[in-house]
């Protein structure tokens, strides 16, 4: 499951592998966590939880979370979509949207349908889900930014 | 309370109104998602300045709604009160360093810890109250934090636990909230002089557990957000006693005012050591009243 998540890390989005090099990976049911090797090892009664959730495994698809996305910001070179201010807040707020964006992989711009990384001004604010021109944010409800 | 107040030596006419009045909003700058200069560049209307004790830590003019900020949403910035970011600042955590935060929901102290460990070591986030969990691991997530451990344990049980284990703890110790009153008049509503009582006896087990965690040559910081000497210079007193040859360090920002703790409280001698204690009051300085306290274990 790491691997995998990994793969479609760098395949889709361009991220190197040797980003997570020193780094304790590991999974909890369909999802794949990242912390640090000291946090990874620790054994104690109690614990709630370790490092930060980084990616959740389907059948056919593996998504980021909002959080690793932007932590990756910098190392994310594909399937990046740019939003204006009024799309970035709708995206924030967890709407669906219409986008414009050029398609295809023949540039470092094109995208292609599935999940995508949505920027503003430079900053990476968090996953997407493209299905032709429209874009369905995937900010966590707990996440979101109304108003 | 006000009766107590003035047991203090505190001017009520000066204190009680700056008591009440909320003090200028400020916010931390988390580098673990961006770097100083793009975060003041990107929030450069906001005419953000400096506070004394930290570069990355800054007041804002007017109010504003921080929280529906941009940069709030992207982990680039934690709105915290001044005083509440000066704990983490005493205690100068370091890259790679086992570091432990006792009490540590809602978030505020351990992402700013993990911010000056780089992301690196181990950071132990722990909080007694499973109601609060949500609120800690929330603003981790958002504060992309990678070197932690969430656990929910009595912090009084830390001392059996991992005895020796941390480089550094921040005991935040649960306390009456005298110095938050300007944000929620709910203190009055749960304030007694038995509160304070029984929240002693808490602090007074939880920094000999928190003690018994440390490292020797570790440094420990004991704050609370009250100013009842029985919580303050009453428990690192216990501490004392039980531990003579601990070393209560003198902590002090140049530009930040502050007064040094009691000597004594209603007829009761503290040791002198605590006369270390930072206290910080809201009319003297712009920020929740706050008690810091700098310990180191031989």
């Amino acid at each position: 499951m790491i691997s995998r998540a990994l793969e479609e890390l760098n395949q889709r989005f361009g991220v190197e592998p040797d980003y997570f090099g020193s780094y304790h990976l590991f999974t909890r049911k369909n999802d794949v966590w990242c912390s640090t090797p000291e946090a990874g090892e620790l054994k104690l009664a109690g614990i709630v939880r370790r490092g930060l959730r980084i990616a959740r495994v389907f059948d056919f698809s593996v998504r980021p979370t909002t959080n690793a996305v932007q932590l990756l910001a910098d190392s994310i070179k594909r399937n990046k979509v740019d939003l204006n201010e009024l799309e970035a807040k709708l995206f924030l707020a967890g709407r669906t949207q219409e986008i414009e964006v050029p398609k295809g992989e023949e540039s470092e711009e094109g995208v292609t349908d599935g999940f995508v990384v949505a920027f503003h001004k430079g900053f990476a604010l968090g996953i997407g889900l493209l299905t032709g021109t429209k874009l369905k944010s995937q900010v966590p409800r707990s996440r979101r930014v109304l108003g | 309370m006000l009766a107590r107040f003035e047991e203090m030596g505190l001017d009520l006419e000066e204190f009680i109104p700056a008591l009440l009045r909320l003090p200028s909003q400020t916010f931390r700058i988390n580098t673990l998602k961006g770097t100083r200069g793009e975060v003041l560049e990107a929030l450069s209307d906001l005419e953000p300045e400096p506070c004394p004790w930290s570069n990355l830590v800054f007041r804002v003019k007017g109010r504003r709604k921080i929280g529906n900020l941009l940069e709030h949403f992207l982990g680039l910035i934690y709105a915290q009160d001044s005083s509440s970011s000066i704990p983490v600042a005493v205690l100068d955590p370091r890259p790679g360093e086992t570091v432990l935060d006792m009490a540590a929901a809602p978030g505020s102290k351990s992402t700013q810890i993990a911010a000056a460990m780089e992301n690196t070591g181990l950071l132990v986030s722990n909080d007694m109250s499973v109601s609060r969990i949500p609120s800690l691991t929330g603003n981790l997530d958002r504060s992309g934090v990678l070197n932690v451990v969430v656990t929910q344990l009595a912090g009084q049980s830390y001392g059996y636990l991992m005895p020796g284990q941390f480089d550094r703890i921040l005991l935040d110790a649960p306390c009456s909230s005298e110095g938050t009153l300007s944000r929620s008049l709910r203190v009055l509503e749960v304030w007694t002089e038995n509160s304070i009582s029984r929240l002693a006896a808490i602090q007074r087990a939880m920094i000999l557990s928190a003690y018994y965690s440390l490292k020797p040559g570790g440094v420990m910081v004991y704050s609370t957000c009250t100013f009842a000497p029985e919580e303050n210079e009453g428990v690192v007193s216990h501490l004392l006693e039980k531990f003579p040859d601990t070393v209560v360090e003198p902590v002090s920002f140049e530009g930040l005012n502050s007064r040094p703790g009691f000597d004594s409280w209603r007829g009761s001698e503290f040791h002198p050591a605590v006369k270390n204690i930072m206290r910080l009051f809201p009319h003297e300085h712009d920020g929740e009243g706050f008690c810091v306290t700098k310990i180191r274990k031989p």
